[in-house]
């Protein structure tokens, strides 16, 4: 027989990528876990209050945003993020709301086409910076860049991404 | 900067985290590891077992045709069947560690004594240890004492909405109104991984590959973590009670330092333009939510120089103990009072 946490288990399934991208675009690699974790606990205690007619995903990350904020200024007694920044993060998860998880999959996996489709010193630095985990100042001394210059190239490197991305893949 | 151009920078900084958190959710998000997050994030919804006041997800309507009476037959037979096969065989070790973790999150006061071994220094001395107590009452009263080999004496606890340590040089630090219990707590000898042991039974379901290893007469579960990316131990043994199931002794044994080159999972990274991680010193904001920051880099760790992580114990070992009679005394969770 199904009971409510087992149809709770298939919608948090069905949500978890586009919820730990949000997480990871919001918060520390270090907090992800636990945040999501938070994020599912507070969901299921509070899944009384959903609307159903609002997507399951945008109300999931109206919680993990309010979690994920509380968590951080008890942390650092600051309020790093902007609630403008995080206002467009939102923007961008919600554009994936519609589509199911299969899509959103498909989607996340045409990054690595976008990534090998840049121009080869934006395609090091996001290798260095991502896949190597180098800080910035060390991807700077290693391909002969100023630290300036490398958040210059990651910045531009993500935007190409991005619009990679949009375009299914291919960079303009 | 006027009100535009301040926009434009935040749209232009929240594409750039959103590419980045992609980039991070593709590199690090395996679907196993999905599956065992959502795992994990499930057992514990399953331990907490409140349903919510009211089920948003009304069933659709639908049709009872002649199909519904024969799917409810088919799973009735489907239950009975498995009744039937699973009661004459021994629980499974997914069976057994699903009702050690109800069984330790079950409400009660609760103490656990706690051994403690540190990596030798390398310097001809004995490797630190430490020993003492762990009581819990739930998740927000929860109180450590530690004994070192040194002879300093720490006190760590949450109670309700303090969260306190003492040291016995005298400090004493009050974090009031941050009651999280931190995963790893922050000691001179290094990085002491003590928690709930239903939050430690959920890790291993989550992140470990168990099986059952019985031996000496006793039921024992032996789990051996198989994501790399998860900090914790490389190995646990549990010991159950077989009668309620609870945890009587708990062996955690840590593996090898982190090698050369290897990040440990929990450091920060720079995830984007605008707040990078330097080779400085560490941000303002750059603690850890499961751990105090790394040390500075090239810090001599005991097997010599490592990146980021501090020292973990090489072991630790928890096994049941006894709780005062009546329970633990009012304000045992709360801050010491001063005179």
């Amino acid at each position: 027989m199904t009971d409510a946490s087992d149809v709770f288990a298939i919608l948090v399934r069905e949500h978890a990528d586009r919820l730990l991208a949000y997480l990871r675009a919001t918060v520390p690699p270090s907090s992800v876990d636990d945040l999501f974790q938070e994020t599912v606990l507070v969901a299921w205690r509070r899944l009384g209050d959903y609307d159903r007619s609002r997507p399951f995903g945008a109300w999931l990350r109206g919680i993990a945003r309010n979690i994920a904020m509380d968590h951080r200024s008890r942390l650092w007694r600051e309020r790093p993020t902007d609630d403008a920044v995080l206002d467009g993060i939102d923007r961008r998860a919600a554009e994936h709301d519609r589509g199911d998880a299969e899509e959103f999959r498909a989607r996340v996996a045409r990054l690595d086409e976008c990534v090998a489709a840049l121009p080869e010193e934006y395609r090091d630095a996001i290798h260095l910076c991502y896949r190597n985990e180098m800080p910035v100042a060390r991807v700077a001394r290693e391909v002969g860049a100023s630290v300036e210059a490398v958040k210059k190239r990651l910045q531009r490197a993500r935007a190409m991404i991005a619009a990679c991305m949009d375009q299914g893949g291919a960079i303009a | 900067m006027n009100e535009a151009e301040d926009r434009s920078a935040h749209e232009e900084t929240a594409g750039d985290r959103w590419v980045g958190g992609l980039i991070e959710h593709r590199r690090l998000d395996a679907p196993v590891r999905v599956d065992a997050l959502v795992g994990r994030a499930m057992a514990r919804v399953r331990v907490e077992g409140h349903a919510p006041a009211a089920i948003p997800f009304a069933p659709r309507a639908r049709r009872v045709d002649w199909r519904t009476p024969l799917a409810a037959a088919a799973s009735i037979a489907v239950v009975a069947g498995v009744a039937f096969l699973a009661s004459p065989r021994p629980a499974s070790a997914g069976q057994l560690l699903r009702a050690a973790q109800a069984a330790e999150a079950a409400p009660g006061d609760r103490r656990y004594l706690i051994e403690l071994e540190f990596p030798s220094r390398g310097d001809g001395r004995p490797a630190p240890r430490a020993s003492g107590t762990f009581d819990v009452r739930d998740e927000r009263h929860m109180r450590l004492e530690l004994a070192m080999s040194g002879g300093r004496t720490t006190v760590r606890a949450v109670g309700g909405n303090d969260s306190w340590s003492t040291e016995s040089a005298g400090g004493e630090v009050r974090m009031t109104g941050d009651a999280r219990w931190p995963r790893f707590i922050e000691t001179p000898e290094g990085d002491l991984l003590i928690d709930r042991l239903d939050a430690l039974l959920g890790d291993v379901g989550a992140f470990y590959s168990i099986a059952r290893c019985d031996g000496d007469g006793e039921m024992r579960l032996c789990a051996t973590r198989v994501d790399r990316g998860f900090r914790g131990p490389e190995r646990i043994t549990l010991t159950l009670d077989p009668s309620t199931k609870r945890v009587r002794r708990a062996d955690l044994a840590f593996g090898d330092p982190p090698r050369e080159g290897e990040r440990p999972h929990d450091r920060e990274r720079p995830r984007d333009g605008e707040r990078p991680r330097d080779d400085g010193p560490p941000p303002v904001h750059g603690m850890r939510s499961d751990g105090p920051p790394p040390p500075p880099p090239g810090a001599p760790g005991p097997h010599g120089p490592r990146p980021g992580r501090r020292p973990e114990p090489t072991r630790i070992v928890i096994t049941q103990g006894d709780v005062p009679p009546g329970g633990f005394a009012e304000g045992w969770f709360a801050p010491p009072v001063r005179n």
